[in-house]
């Protein structure tokens, strides 16, 4: 049997702390979990796919846990929403864990697979795939949102989709009351199997469902972000359970995870409060991008091990070394641009009297103060 | 003076009542569309920004900028006329324009679907089911708007003082019957009511003056004005703009001081006296620092409370009965000492220290109950926090207590923020020696699970390999169980380290 725990060594050790804390970071910038930048990058420290998607699954449900309790106070929490889309993402779940657990197993028994990491080839390479499509369509949507809306006075993103599915009105539809919204049943349940299937598959669940609540059914952003961390503690809870059942989950990485990515969280969030909306927009696209690059330059290594490709087992380290260091790269530019930001305006801040006073003279105002 | 607000639901003859209305007070008549004609002379794009909330109740930067500039411009043009006399104004929600005007009379028009739909047949030609289509239509499109802008029920009749159904009675008589309880004490202008319509005025004003400035335009920037103190607060990205704003505002007229606060949120400090030298004015500042916010005080005297100064000797002494039938008309003669003194109450001088301290957001007065406060505060400020402190210091400690929550309570529902009382705010935001001892508690039992995690690695390697149903099932609960709590003691003791080093 293949080894599914990474030997752990100082060097790896923080790495892994390093991740989770621009994960944090990104995370708390952009609103998502960070498990876009998260899994790709334990992947490359040689974690398997399985492992590394059950282990943030797992972190994502204790942090999730933390940040919930602050916007159920709020009244951010939409919870009869959570508990319809809840419905179909513990099956959107269960189907991505079944399908990750047998390509995990089955790839022992790959045709022509070859060399280590022959085993794990196959998840890896079915984690990889989903991972750079749906990020890449995430990441182009977002990119010609921000284009569009800065070469024309069309007010936000495209609504194409959420129209077009307003104005089928499917029934049953149902009034959720804290979100002050009526959606149609089905599309509910479907995006919550979206958002299951997503998070159970590359632990990303976030960039389906909060987009799908704010554009699709039309609630405001703080009841959208509260009521997917809201979910987010359930799908981590049932992702947890069914990875750990099939022994997937390393609680070493989870808990190295969580000794940067709870403070990394702090800083990101304190960066939007000092970035502007097109600004954090267009930084989580190109990381995004950035990210889905990195991963699509490992892809080569997985169809090397299943033998569907004739490369030079050698090359293996210059992809594996290529999409690490595009990761890292993005990751930290993306944390450096929001802790610049962040100095910036501290400096600024300090710089600039917090408040002026002006007195009217009958000329002019005069500063007093 | 009478200054009326009929929201009028579409084909309701709304208008037709206002116009009657205004004819038989001899007041003036301003419809929602003559409002539009000048937000749009001013550059204001109103029809994008009624498309943006019918679509989606998420505006982006842009919109919400246009929403600002859009009230600014109406909330200027509607508190110009109602200052120069007596006025009707018909639309949907102008008395939400005029939040803390205590006079409005606040009514809404309604008409039963019948009658609306053989009106809709017949203006627009069409048949009964596109016509009742169209209706429920242009309804749900209202309260889009309404809830986008205001954050409240269009409909929902407690925010009126009267709803009118015409389906029985003839226009005329009602407005009739209207001009009597438009000429009731409650409605009528007092020195007190004619300020806080001349501070709303200032305070749109400079708000439009800086929306038309190409220098400010780009500007998130809230604007408060008391008697000619103009409060203005912008956002750390606009930093550079903290000399150009005066320079703005030295247009608009009556702006007599000007002061400029930069700050990423507000805080909403409620009380009946403000004094600056209690703990809770300490803690708050603090709390300001940290989180970068303004700090907005609004007094509220309990509209049950007695005068809170003595009376000067030539001053008529008024008696209870005499009171509670004039319903206050009385205070108009009683001169400026008495409306300058309760409005005062420690206001000036917390302010004064606020400005000192550079997290001045703006001040107001205002006298009702708890449910009244929601008419001063504006729903779609963001407050990251709503203190409230001593209120109702007329009533008995217990009956204090318990309306003092409710209005917590009130503020919390209808704001979605979070609402602390004065004396929690220490131990919720601010790092003392029991917090010390829970960081310490927390960083302590977080090492030792890191600590006995790491050095047996094994082990826990060894709980993920258990064979069996029975066992891998036990394992699995064990890490559903384990993660959170480790999340929890160092997540919390993060936080805790944040808090102390003032960055949260």
């Amino acid at each position: 049997m293949t080894e599914m725990f990474i030997q752990l060594n100082m060097m790896i050790a923080l790495q892994v702390v390093t991740l989770g804390f621009i994960g944090g970071v990104l995370s708390g910038f952009i609103g998502s979990g960070g498990a876009f930048f998260m899994t790709p990058g334990m992947m490359n420290l040689g974690v398997p796919g399985v492992v590394a998607v059950g282990s943030n699954i797992t972190h994502k449900f204790g942090k999730a846990m933390m940040g919930s309790k602050k916007h159920g106070e709020m009244g951010n929490v939409d919870r009869k929403m959570g508990f319809f889309m809840l419905l179909t993402a513990t099956v959107g779940i269960r189907v991505a864990v079944w399908i990750s657990t047998v390509l995990f197993a089955g790839g022992g028994d790959s045709h022509g697979a070859s060399g280590s990491g022959a085993q794990e080839a196959p998840a890896n390479l079915y984690i990889s795939v989903v991972f750079v499509s749906v990020l890449t369509l995430v990441a182009l949507s977002m990119l010609r949102d921000i284009i569009s809306s800065a070469q024309s006075d069309a007010a936000g993103p495209s609504r194409q989709i959420s129209e077009y599915l307003n104005r089928l009105k499917l029934p049953p539809m149902i009034y959720f009351p804290t979100a002050d919204v009526k959606v149609s049943l089905w599309v509910v349940l479907t995006v919550g199997l979206a958002t299951g299937y997503l998070a159970g598959t590359i632990g990303v669940g976030g960039f389906i469902g909060v987009p799908a609540m704010i554009y699709v059914f039309g609630m405001p952003t703080a009841v959208a972000a509260g009521t997917e961390l809201y979910l987010a503690v359930f799908m981590g809870a049932f992702g947890a359970l069914n990875y750990a059942y099939e022994g997937m989950v390393d609680l070493r990485l989870t808990l190295l995870l969580y000794l940067g990515s709870l403070i990394g969280v702090y800083v990101g969030a304190y960066g939007t409060k000092v970035v502007k909306e097109v600004v954090i927009r267009l930084v989580t696209s190109l990381i995004i991008l950035l990210c889905v690059v990195s991963r699509a330059i490992a892809i080569p290594i997985y169809l090397r091990q299943l033998g569907w490709v004739n490369l030079d087992p050698a090359w293996d380290a210059y992809f594996n070394g290529a999409s690490k260091a595009l990761l890292f790269v993005s990751g930290i530019s993306g944390a450096a641009v929001i802790l610049t930001a962040v100095v910036r305006a501290y400096i600024q801040r300090r710089g600039v009297h917090a408040t002026l006073a002006f007195t009217r003279k009958p000329a002019a105002v005069q500063p007093v103060a | 003076m009478q200054l009326i607000c009929i929201s009028r639901g579409s084909f309701s003859i709304g208008k037709a009542f206002a116009e009657s209305l205004a004819a038989k007070l001899g007041s003036a008549c301003l419809g929602r569309e003559d409002l539009l004609d000048l937000a749009a002379a001013s550059g204001v794009a109103a029809g994008k920004l009624e498309m943006a909330c019918l679509k989606s109740r998420n505006l982006d930067e842009k919109m919400l900028l246009e929403r600002e500039h859009y009230q600014a411009f109406t909330t200027a043009a509607l508190c110009e006329r109602a200052l120069a006399g007596p006025l009707v104004y018909h639309g949907r929600t102008g008395h939400l324009l005029l939040q803390g005007v205590p006079h409005v009379l606040r009514l809404r028009v309604v008409a039963d679907m019948e009658t609306r739909i053989k009106s809709v047949e017949e203006r627009l030609g069409i048949d009964r089911e596109k016509a009742k289509k169209y209706i429920e239509q242009v309804d749900e499109d209202r309260r889009k708007w309404v809830r986008t802008f205001y954050n409240i029920d269009w409909d929902a009749s407690a925010g009126y003082d009267f709803t009118i159904n015409l389906e029985h009675a003839n226009i005329g008589n009602v407005a009739s019957a209207f001009c009597g309880v438009a000429q009731l004490p409650d409605f009528q202008e007092t020195p007190y009511a004619r300020r806080m319509l001349e501070d709303l005025l200032l305070a749109s004003r400079c708000r439009a003056a800086l929306a038309k400035d190409d220098r400010t335009y780009h500007a998130r920037i809230r604007v408060r004005a008391e008697r000619g103190t103009v409060s203005v607060t912008y956002l750390p990205r606009d930093a550079a703009l903290a000399e150009i704003i005066p320079r703005v505002l030295e247009r608009v007229p009556a702006a007599d001081n000007i002061l400029c606060t930069m700050a990423s949120t507000r805080i909403l400090w409620i009380q009946e006296r403000f004094d600056p030298k209690i703990s809770t004015f300490k803690h708050l500042l603090e709390v300001a620092e940290k989180w970068d916010a303004a700090v907005e005080l609004l007094r509220l005297v309990a509209s049950d409370a007695p005068p809170l100064i003595e009376r000067a000797p030539e001053e008529r002494v008024i008696s209870p009965a005499e009171r509670a039938v004039t319903g206050g008309i009385e205070e108009d003669e009683q001169g400026p000492q008495e409306s300058d003194a309760w409005e005062e109450g420690g206001v000036a001088e917390t302010f004064a220290e606020l400005v000192k301290a550079g997290r001045a957001g703006g001040r107001v007065t205002m006298r009702g109950s708890a449910k009244d406060v929601l008419t001063a505060i504006d729903r779609t400020a963001a407050f990251s926090l709503v203190v409230v402190g001593d209120t109702f210091l007329s009533k008995g400690k217990a009956a204090r207590v318990r309306l003092t929550r409710e209005l917590g309570d009130v503020i919390h529902d209808q704001l979605r923020v979070p609402v602390i009382q004065a004396e929690e705010m220490k131990e919720q935001y601010l790092f003392g020696p029991k917090q010390l001892v829970t960081l310490l508690s927390f960083l302590g039992l977080s090492a030792i699970i890191y600590f006995l995690v790491f050095t047996h690695q094994q082990e826990v390697i060894g709980i993920m390999r258990w064979q069996g149903m029975g066992w891998r099932a036990l394992a699995a609960a064990l890490v559903v169980v384990f993660a959170p709590i480790v999340a929890y003691f160092y997540g919390n003791a993060a936080g805790f380290v944040l808090k102390l080093i003032k960055m949260e």
